[in-house]
């Protein structure tokens, strides 16, 4: 039932190309496209700058998790910290990551520091906002009835804050991995010379319109793949959470 | 010490302790000058591209494209979101498409969308929009369907029916995620519109930002930058106040 | 303790960036590293890379980039060696600020005819001559390149200039469709896009080549000055290989463009196809490297005009270029 209306819009695509409704040179028929992909991933190297583009993005969300997670905690927790860090976290979250680009390029050349750290950026911000709502909102009944049985620092912290604010911490992972994807393959298509968002510029640059959608239709699998396993993955985990949201 | 000096203190010392210290390493040679331009000579940058129209020029440029992309997104979004909410038969033949769309960046469109519709304005606002077109619909839907069941009992039970149905209960009872879907699809724009202009304009902000660097006048570039920055920060806190005026009942939880 | 590690770990981030951007200039590779894009316009340095350095037993490692402004910022920061790029604004305000670029050689020439490209439907009709394309849209693939500059000298000839045309900036493939379906009304194109649109039916070139026509140079070769102060005898090796690698493409009286074995190392750097790269006008190149300094001028002024330097006063050739590198080559060398 779920794949229904994409299937029935890919038949229609593949009528409309065939008969030339639709320019096949621009709107190449499904079915060629697929024909395609699977070429490129068995004999071609599709799969190579696939794996380039996850090892960047999984790069990019190491990066902003391994030091956003702590700092969201620590600002949840020591008021001092929240206020130092608080203004540049305000004023750089709402810039376009991608924005920094040039600058980053010109700070760490262009590469993969420069690209991942674009993605790492733009989870990263996420992340630790979301970590401290997560010990903000927390009830704190909750941090009242650890004290009184006599649960302090430590923990404190991992007994009773660390726990509540799993939630708010798992989904923040989970946009920022989305986020970091979307900044990762933006900066591949305007600045790189690999992975799938390079791929999908470069064939529309030779106007290979098959190789085009094929790289995106990979992009978009892999958008798909990341979101829905990781809500799969949020609700096995923390299954005391009714529902890990739409997004 | 009074505690509001401790309490801002910090949050004021420190961006300035750092934009000093940039001032010193690139006067000194630390940071190469012709590289990394000490932030006065990036202010001076920035009052020459005020006073020249530039900065306006390409700011206008910009806001205009965002209005438009946010303007397609909205009412498009809102009205597929109310109606994916509302029946269940439409919501499960979108949701694949949906799922498979959302997560790809928008910019990847432009080719799509230059093959359909000549490259220009259109292009530019129509790549714009799609993502935050998804995300207000996905916001909107959601904020439908987490509607209280009760309260929608109740209300029915009352004699409210179709439109009023819509008016008295929906339609508030959806609004803050409504809001959010909004707020979060202007945000998404911008990010888009950097990111097309970039790529394919001639004009605009995104546009001027990478021309900059690309015939290396790195003054103008993080002047650009800088614009760009506080454009972003006044449409993402901007919303939200206007939020908090309109919707008072809503305590904004779990988003900044 | 928690929040000293966080503050450990920025300020160790923070040192990091600092050493890597002060460090660039400083680190001597044993290799050369070249950054291109990659296009026929830079068959030189293909060959001077594969045939003369990697067999000399200089390890030559071509790296590819987007763009021209990339490339000049990573030879100016030391990242890379050598480079090539279109004469641009880049490069002009790198000279300017005085980062360590030298311009060491033209990389290659053109005719401004080969680029030109008129919608076919619209040239004999609507278009008769160049002026007529006053007002109307014209396709550029970025701007402050030299594909600007030459967009202009091509409308000064008939009396109009770049100012009088409507620029729209799209990426090369588009400008196909552009023709095609009269978005654009003409366009640079670079090769293979024009013998592409021309075999579609889609655009001509109108420019016939005048008799004994002064190819122009587009793109230059420039390294870091300050590894070449460093490494004088493998900066001279360098050079050396250059003229060489340009001598056998301007072989034959340009020939060498179509020679198999040259095509061959073009075809593995650009990813095009051997026939189109056959098939496309040739480009062409001084075996003496040697350029007429006027066009540097030229372009320097409409770059100004637009906007694009920081700079007032006009660089002249022998602030932009530092010559003395082929001069020592072309001594060892003999000229031909």
């Amino acid at each position: 039932m779920a794949v229904a209306t994409p299937l029935a819009l890919l038949a229609l695509w593949e009528v409309a190309a065939r008969l030339a409704l639709l320019s096949p040179q621009y709107f190449p028929p499904p079915t060629a496209i697929a024909a395609g992909l699977a070429e490129s991933l068995v004999a071609g190297d599709l799969g190579e700058h696939l794996a380039i583009t996850v090892a960047r993005l999984a790069m990019a969300f190491v990066v902003a998790a391994v030091p956003g997670v702590p700092l969201g905690l620590v600002m949840g927790l020591a008021r001092p910290v929240r206020q130092a860090v608080d203004p540049y976290i305000a004023f750089l979250f709402p810039v376009p990551k991608i924005a920094m680009l040039p600058f980053l390029l010109i700070l760490l050349g262009v590469g993969e520091p420069a690209f991942v750290l674009t993605g790492a950026l733009s989870a990263f911000f996420q992340i630790v906002i979301s970590t401290l709502a997560g010990v903000q909102t927390m009830d704190p009944r909750l941090l009242e009835v650890g004290e009184n049985y006599g649960a302090r620092g430590a923990r404190l912290f991992r007994a009773i804050i660390l726990p509540a604010a799993l939630p708010a911490i798992f989904t923040g992972l989970r946009l920022g991995l989305g986020l970091a994807l979307v900044a990762v393959v933006a900066v591949e298509f305007i600045a790189a010379k690999s992975g799938l968002g390079h791929l999908v510029y470069r064939h529309w640059q030779m106007l290979g319109t098959v190789d085009m959608y094929g790289a995106f239709a990979l992009v978009g699998a892999l958008g798909l793949a990341l979101t829905r396993g990781l809500r799969a993955l949020q609700s096995r985990m923390l299954t005391w959470q009714e529902d890990p949201g739409r997004l | 010490m009074p505690r509001w000096l401790t309490d801002h203190g910090i949050a004021v010392v420190s961006p300035v302790l750092l934009v000093a210290g940039w001032e010193w390493a690139s006067a000194t040679g630390v940071l190469r000058e012709a590289l990394f331009p000490r932030p006065t000579t990036v202010a001076r940058h920035l009052g020459q591209l005020v006073t020249d129209g530039t900065l306006e020029r390409h700011t206008a440029t910009t806001l205009v494209r965002i209005a438009w992309a946010f303007a397609v997104s909205a009412v498009l979004g809102v009205a597929t979101g109310l109606a994916m909410g509302s029946w269940r038969r439409l919501r499960e033949a979108l949701d694949p498409v949906f799922a498979v769309v959302y997560p790809i960046p928008s910019v990847l469109f432009l080719p799509l969308v230059s093959f359909l519709v000549p490259a220009g304005e259109v292009a530019v606002v129509i790549t714009t929009a799609v993502t935050s077109f998804f995300l207000v619909a996905l916001t909107t839907m959601h904020g439908v369907r987490q509607i209280d069941p009760l309260v929608v009992e109740a209300a029915t039970h009352y004699g409210a029916r179709g439109w009023r149905l819509f008016t008295a209960v929906l339609l508030p009872g959806a609004l803050p995620s409504v809001f959010t879907g909004l707020r979060l699809g202007l945000g998404y724009a911008l990010i888009v519109v950097i990111a097309v202009e970039i790529v394919a304009a001639g004009r605009g902000l995104g546009a001027f930002l990478w021309l900059s660097w690309q015939v290396l006048k790195v003054e103008d570039m993080y002047a650009a930058f800088l614009v760009v920055a506080v454009l972003g920060a006044a449409l993402s806190y901007g919303l939200a106040a206007l939020r908090a005026r309109l919707l008072p009942w809503v305590q904004d939880v779990a988003e900044r | 303790m928690r929040v000293l590690r966080i503050v450990v770990l920025v300020t160790l981030v923070a040192v990091a960036a600092v050493a890597v951007v002060t460090g660039g200039a400083r680190a001597q590779a044993p290799s050369v590293k070249i950054g291109y894009i990659p296009s026929d316009s830079f068959a030189v340095l293909y060959i001077m890379a594969d045939r003369y350095l990697t067999p000399a037993g200089i390890s030559a490692q071509l790296v590819r980039l987007p763009g021209g402004a990339e490339i000049t910022t990573q030879v100016a920061t030391g990242q890379l060696q050598v480079g090539g790029a279109g004469m641009g604004a880049a490069g002009f305000n790198a000279v300017a600020a005085k980062l360590p670029i030298e311009f060491i050689a033209p990389l290659h020439f053109g005719y401004l005819e080969d680029y030109f490209t008129v919608r076919k439907a619209a040239w004999g009709s609507q278009l008769k001559r160049i002026a007529d394309l006053k007002g109307r849209p014209v396709a550029l693939n970025t701007r402050g390149a030299a594909v600007e500059w030459m967009l202009d000298q091509v409308l000064r000839r008939d009396g109009i200039t770049i100012k009088d045309v409507q620029v729209k900036i799209m990426p090369f493939p588009d400008m196909v469709p552009a023709l095609e379906s009269g978005a654009v009304d003409a366009a640079i194109l670079t090769e293979p896009f024009p013998t592409l649109a021309e075999d579609k039916g889609v655009a001509v070139r109108p420019l016939p080549r005048p008799a004994g026509a002064k190819a122009i140079p587009i793109t230059a070769a420039f390294w870091n000055a300050e590894w070449a102060k460093a490494n004088p005898a493998l900066a001279h090796k360098v050079m050396v290989a250059y003229l060489k690698a340009a001598r056998d493409l301007a072989a034959d009286g340009g020939k060498g463009w179509h020679d198999e074995k040259n095509v061959a190392i073009i075809v593995k750097h650009t990813n095009a196809k051997r026939e189109v790269i056959l098939k496309a006008r040739p480009h062409v190149i001084d075996p003496n490297l040697e350029l007429d300094a006027s066009t540097l001028d030229s372009m320097q002024r409409l770059n100004a005009e637009l906007g694009y330097l920081k700079y007032k006063e006009l660089l002249t050739a022998d602030r932009f270029f530092t010559l003395s590198h082929r001069d020592r080559a072309l001594a060892e060398l003999g000229r031909r």
